[in-house]
């Protein structure tokens, strides 16, 4: 080398070094506002959640008020209707409007409840299958395959007819029949983490099983859940409908979306606002948490990062 | 008393009618503040052998060994709760690939203090002062920033620079690390292994270090235990092991380095591959690649003989000057 000292760094590579990376959940807000069909379902979501906790100010009405004088108004804008019953009556006179915005309600829980119970006990099985392996993994995910074999709506019914029909029954049997979709995914997903070193560097470090399973290898699976468990909602929320339309579900005169279908069906020639207004609110709701999980997705797996 | 003693340690995978044995019969010794280097093709059993001296062999792995002990505790009776307790403290580990080495749900000064509040203890405050500490014992440029970022917004090199940070957190007696320049790059290997042996020296640690590299042995180590096939085929000090090969094996792997290629079109290599598990041959299982085998060599598997330190798995070691000692050439 000759005696020509160093040349001084550029100050540009100074720049780019001083620049804090973005926090995360910037990042996560910036990836995920790039989806316009996302961000309008979350959008929705948040109205839907709004809704739900404002029901009692927003309702024209209570929901299961019966105006005896008023059965099957037809909605505000056409023929017949009046303003006091904006999106109708339904054959005993309730006010459609009211019973919708107390559905969401119903709805968010139902939502809610099940998807917490079922992603709670998928995410431990999933987890011990796949910590443990061997013969716990084969029990427990060959019982997890035989309820995926069945159709999800006849176990569903099937688990409501041995515990009876009910709201609170119908969110344990969507819960069970949203199980083994938890317990796989997360099984997969320990396994795919099991295999790299930082996991043996914390048992080097001396982690024990339980330290190994919760806080280093669950926190790394988090991201495909958190997806699922957003879709989960949407096909809690549909599968509540459905209950509640074959009637084991909510019971009357509870304002579920699923039942307003089903006792309106007989008025579905007559007076098409009855069955059309449920359907549609089950339609967006469900689509708006579709739309938002999509958008989870794209936002939280780095392969799709563009 | 050698601070890490394993004899006739055993690692099989597979059924028990027909194991895969990726370690067959190997004894090491390391001495307190030595750096012994294992070096040996992929397959021949390196890492496989630092996985069980952790316990980190799971079941269908099976190990067995007359004696594995650490400062003259057994490890294979201790209790899994003293193992764990040991583990970390006083035998720490780095591994290969830096970018999977490190959770990349959590800061590298959570982690860090992780590691430090389980084997030590002490305020939130103290842990993070040492924290920083040890990333300023490893060159970390930057120190107080890198406390709080996450391991994907590290470069390869610094990830590796924070595991060596990790494993040192609580003065071990004994740093084992494989293949801790494979995955970085050549001005980068340099730097690290710098980094090792200024820290081994330090504070007085043993170091075992694995690697398929002899150059990074050559610079380094003070021993050398030469694997192939799960099987020791030759120990030596260093420098003696590259001057004067003793088996063809290790011959073969100085003469397939770059730097002894000057002026080659083609560098040399070692014909055929480490024999697995349908293949392994009934003689010395490097017979069918080795140049100088004879029919004694395909029939009857050697033994290991010689000194302590310059042992040989050899029926015919090779002479001062490099020659096989069965007049082969003659033969042929």
């Amino acid at each position: 080398m000759s005696t020509v000292p160093n040349p001084a760094p550029p100050p540009v590579a100074v720049a780019a070094m001083a620049q804090v990376p973005p926090h995360p959940v910037r990042e996560l807000w910036n990836y995920f506002s790039q989806n316009r069909g996302a961000v309008i379902g979350l959008v929705t979501v948040v109205a839907l959640i709004v809704m739900a906790l404002l029901a009692n100010l927003i309702a024209p009405y209570s929901p299961i008020e019966q105006y005896r004088d008023a059965t099957l108004v037809p909605p505000m804008w056409q023929a017949g209707g009046s303003a006091k019953f904006i999106l109708g009556t339904d054959p005993v006179g309730r006010d459609i409007l009211s019973r919708l915005i107390h559905g969401t309600r119903l709805s968010l829980v139902i939502g809610l409840v099940s998807v917490t119970l079922s992603l709670t006990i998928g995410v431990m099985l999933g987890l011990v299958a796949g910590y443990f392996r061997g013969i716990v993994e084969v029990a427990l995910m060959r019982l997890m395959d035989i309820m995926l074999a069945l159709p999800s709506l006849l176990l569903a019914v099937a688990v409501v007819a041995i515990l009876g029909p009910g709201l609170m029954n119908a969110m344990y049997a969507i819960a069970i029949v949203m199980l083994p979709h938890y317990a796989r995914q997360t099984r997969a997903a320990v396994i795919g983490e099991m295999q790299k070193d930082y996991v043996n560097a914390s048992r080097i470090a001396g982690a024990g099983t339980l330290r190994l399973m919760f806080n280093c290898i669950l926190p790394n699976c988090a991201a495909p859940l958190i997806v699922q468990a957003t879709l989960g909602f949407s096909s809690a929320i549909l599968d509540a409908a459905a209950l509640g339309f074959l009637g084991l579900g909510a019971q009357p005169p509870t304002p579920e979306w699923g039942s307003m279908l089903a006792s309106a069906l007989e008025f579905i020639q007559s007076a098409w606002w009855v069955v059309t207004f449920p359907g549609l609110a089950i339609l967006i709701s469900v689509l708006a948490f579709n739309l938002m999980g999509d958008g989870l997705r794209d936002a939280l797996d780095p392969k799709l990062k563009r | 008393m050698a601070l890490l003693d394993i004899k006739n340690l055993r690692v099989q995978f597979g059924s028990e009618k027909s194991p895969f044995t990726a370690v067959d019969g190997l004894d090491l010794q390391i001495d307190q503040g030595e750096v012994v280097g294992i070096v040996g093709e992929s397959g021949s059993g390196k890492s496989v052998t630092s996985l069980a001296l952790m316990g980190l062999i799971d079941y269908p792995g099976r190990v067995h060994a007359e004696r594995m002990a650490f400062d003259g505790r057994d490890l294979l009776t201790m209790p899994e709760k003293e193992r764990r307790t040991l583990l970390g403290k006083d035998i720490a580990m780095i591994f290969q690939d830096p970018m999977t080495s490190l959770n990349p749900c959590f800061t590298v000064a959570y982690q860090l203090m992780e590691t430090l509040n389980v084997h030590q203890g002490g305020s939130k405050a103290q842990l993070r002062e040492r924290a920083l500490t040890l990333l300023k014992q490893v060159d970390i440029p930057d120190p107080e920033r890198r406390l709080d970022a996450f391991p994907h917004q590290l470069s390869g090199g610094m990830s590796q620079r924070v595991m060596v940070a990790m494993a040192i957190a609580c003065n071990p007696r004994l740093l084992i690390a494989d293949e801790p320049t494979t995955a970085l790059d050549v001005t980068v290997q340099a730097q690290m292994l710098e980094l090792l042996l200024q820290l081994q020296r330090d504070r007085g640690m043993a170091l075992m270090l694995i690697t398929h590299d002899l150059s990074v042995i050559a610079q380094t180590a003070q021993r050398v235990v030469v694997m192939y096939a799960g099987q020791v085929f030759e120990t030596g000090r260093v420098p003696d092991i590259f001057n004067a090969p003793r088996h063809p094996y290790t011959q073969a792997l100085l003469a397939a380095l770059p730097e002894h290629n000057l002026g080659r079109a083609r560098l040399q290599t070692i014909p055929g591959v480490v024999p697995g598990q349908y293949d392994r041959p009934t003689g010395c299982l490097l017979s069918p690649r080795c140049a100088y085998a004879t029919d004694l060599c395909h029939s009857v598997r050697p033994a290991l003989t010689g000194p302590v330190d310059a042992q040989v798995r050899c029926h015919f070691p090779l002479d001062a000057a490099g020659q096989p000692t069965n007049n082969w050439q003659k033969a042929a």
